[in-house]
């Protein structure tokens, strides 16, 4: 190790908002090495400095800004930021991502990390403009939508800033808002609510400066060679066509399309909305960052109509299920001026649409009624009241009100059987992926630091349905060709390994869908020796992924998390009651506990707690946290 | 013999008329889903995932009369 490091900026910003403090500090190329970046050295900073069991709308929540060295235009997904928080949603460890060009203005700016605590004492955003720190009166950006902000700052300070907004979900404390840049989303589990309850409405940032590289001549040719794979890959030009929106199909024909509240996990009518948003809405596709190979971004308007909607990014997969297979509608029109809705005030689309899902079950079953819905007749299918239920959310009026909490505690306001109906982990409301297709995700669901989310830490139905190996065979994953999806024995096992190389990209700051189409964990280990001079291997780069992993789950155990609290919510294994797997017995999970215990083993923690066994962390180099 | 299949997504370019209205293909018994595809003439490098009455099965699988059988390709999603 020499003095210089390489492939960093080699700064963290920290601002404290209470006093309007603001400090920069030198990284540790030893703290580098152990957690690289990105929610790796984000579950460091939450875990050494965030008081357990703290309130997460209290000033001292953190909100951390993360990238790493792969935070970089030409690294094939580089244009990630990973923001960590503690979730008022969940109470857990809180990360969500977004791509864009944030990331690589906060580096350019000279920080590799920005750590932010306290509050403001009225609505304000921060400027990072190069080394130059200001704090800015916001009053003016209260209220209004996420882009809206987003313009108005830059009409004062400069087109050429980066920059991250609430909109009105995070300024009213709904807690699955999200932070939004350009109409795409740090969606998940309140990021955008941690951010308002600081009085923070927006981060500006741009910089010139340059990340000094230890080698050149090795990055560029781990880049050009990962390029080379992507640009040769079979589904490269599928997936910039088509997206993730074009992927209802398959999803609803293998069984991985909850719908009607997870009462089933297929429609048989997925293919058909696509179809339509095909032909009627897509507009074009869109690069997150300039200079990402794929561009699976989606474009998409509603031309005309009473849901006339303007061009916007967004409409992905989980989006367009959520607002019409969750719900059974079928209009898809709807969905996309819902999508627009969800950018607008800030809200995640996931949550939004399964908490709508979770009122309509509710509604049928008496457990609400046109008093509590202020007239509004929540009915499968009635696509009419999907926008007012998006804007009452957003703004907490009326029943928007309790289904702005999410399902977990709105079901413990209306008692009742309504926990039947709140199909979420940890409280994080479950996404458009349905286990029942594909074991392996039940225990991504169960054992996910965030909840149950699907792509976070890794995207398990790839590896059952889709048969992906995402370059982790040589580390010992067995050939998922050989694996059937519905068996339960040995998923554990495979998810340990599934997780530890799926986290990676969240510590990287690179795009997981960079997997999907050629590149390895052996290309972005090339590329961060090249970047930063280290000699890692890929083993090396697994551990950095199961160190993450254990310290933030060693995070959630403080917040008094533990192995009952990984059990899956009865309706992800249970038998669909329609749809073309409604006769297949394969299809429903029967053995969690067992399936949990396999896993457990393999991660090396207690069977009955869940805990990181003392000779795990010692073995990971997280002996203080004992 | 005959089964029934559903091509998935961007492989349903590949409909022709070896397949009927009903989506029904006529094969020799004994068939494989090799002999299946190469009936329908689907000719792609990528990874095609077969589900034959629900279940995963591989290239060399032996159908039988009235399988169901999907095609489609990659299972992703964000």
């Amino acid at each position: 190790m020499g003095d210089k490091l390489f492939g960093y900026a080699g700064k963290q910003l920290r601002i404290n908002l209470d006093k309007q403090n603001i400090m920069q500090e030198n990284l540790s190329e030893e703290l580098m090495q152990k957690y690289l970046g990105g929610s790796g050295y984000g579950a460091k900073i939450l875990y050494d400095e965030l008081d357990a069991k703290i309130d997460p709308f209290k000033k001292e929540n953190i909100l951390f800004l993360g990238t790493s060295p792969l935070t970089n235009r030409k690294v094939p997904g580089g244009g990630s930021l990973e923001i960590c928080f503690k979730s008022p949603l969940t109470g857990t460890w809180g990360e969500a991502r977004v791509g864009d060009e944030f990331g690589f203005q906060m580096r350019n700016a000279g920080f590799d990390f920005v750590i932010i605590k306290g509050k403001l004492e009225k609505p304000s955003y921060i400027v990072i403009n190069d080394g130059d720190i200001d704090i800015k009166d916001g009053g003016e950006l209260q209220g209004m939508s996420a882009s809206n902000k987003a313009d108005k700052i830059k009409e004062e300070i400069g087109q050429d800033f980066s920059v991250l907004t609430i909109g009105q979900g995070g300024e009213n404390e709904v807690l699955y808002s999200s932070i939004m840049i350009n109409h795409r989303a740090a969606g998940r589990g309140g990021a955008g609510a941690v951010m308002g309850s600081k009085n923070l409405l927006a981060i500006a940032c741009k910089g010139d400066k340059e990340v000094e590289i230890a080698n050149k001549d090795k990055y560029m040719e781990s880049v050009r060679r990962a390029h080379k794979k992507i640009r040769e890959h079979p589904d490269t030009k599928e997936f910039r066509e088509h997206g993730t929106t074009g992927d209802m199909g398959a999803c609803d024909a293998s069984g991985d399309f909850p719908t009607k509240n997870w009462q089933s996990n297929s429609w048989g009518k997925g293919e058909e909305l696509y179809d339509y948003f095909y032909e009627n809405n897509l507009v074009d596709n869109k690069q997150c960052y300039k200079g990402c190979p794929v561009g699976c971004g989606r474009i998409a308007e509603v031309k005309e109509g009473k849901y006339k909607t303007p061009s916007h990014e967004g409409a992905e997969y989980e989006t367009m299920s959520a607002f019409t297979a969750f719900v059974l509608s079928e209009d898809v029109d709807v969905a996309v001026h819902c999508d627009y809705l969800c950018n607008e005030y800030g809200i995640d689309t996931i949550s939004t649409g399964a908490a709508i899902a979770f009122a309509m079950e509710c509604y049928e079953n008496g457990i609400i009624d046109n008093k509590d819905t202020n007239g509004l007749d929540l009915s499968w299918g009635n696509s009419e009241v999907l926008p007012e239920l998006v804007k009452k959310i957003a703004k907490r009026e009326g029943i928007g009100n309790l289904l702005a909490d999410g399902v977990k505690r709105a079901s413990k306001k209306l008692g009742k059987d309504s926990y039947e109906y709140a199909v979420q982990v940890k409280g994080l409301e479950a996404p458009a992926h349905d286990p029942r297709g594909g074991k392996a995700l039940a225990v991504s669901y169960g054992t996910g630091n965030r909840g149950s989310c699907h792509i976070h830490p890794v995207e398990a139905m790839g590896y059952d349905a889709g048969k992906m190996e995402f370059g982790l065979s040589e580390f010992g994953l067995p050939d998922p060709n050989n694996v059937d999806r519905w068996d339960e024995e040995g998923k554990g096992k495979v998810v340990k390994l599934l997780q530890d190389g799926g986290t990676l990209p969240d510590i990287m700051g690179t795009c997981k869908f960079m997997l999907y189409v050629g590149t390895d964990f052996k290309d972005y280990v090339d590329m961060i020796n090249g970047l930063t001079g280290w000699n890692i291997d890929g083993w090396e780069l697994l551990k950095i992924g199961e160190r993450a992993i254990n310290l933030q789950r060693l995070f959630n155990i403080r917040e008094g998390f533990y192995r009952e609290d990984d059990m899956i919510h009865p309706r992800m294994g249970a038998k669909p009651e329609f749809g073309l797997y409604e006769d297949q017995k394969d299809c429903t999970i029967k053995d969690f506990a067992n399936i949990l215990d396999e896993y457990y083993n393999e991660r090396g923690w207690d069977k009955d707690t869940g805990k990181p066994k003392q000779a795990k962390l010692k073995e990971l180099g997280l002996e203080s946290y004992i | 013999m005959k089964v029934k299949i559903k091509l998935v997504g961007s492989l349903r370019k590949y409909k022709n008329d070896k397949i009927n209205e009903n989506g029904e293909v006529y094969l020799k018994p004994n068939s494989t889903i090799n002999d299946l595809i190469n009936k329908i003439g689907i000719n792609t490098d990528r990874k095609l995932i077969f589900l034959v009455n629900g279940k995963q099965q591989g290239l060399d699988f032996e159908l039988s009369a009235d399988d169901k059988v999907f095609i489609l390709t990659m299972v992703a999603g964000g």
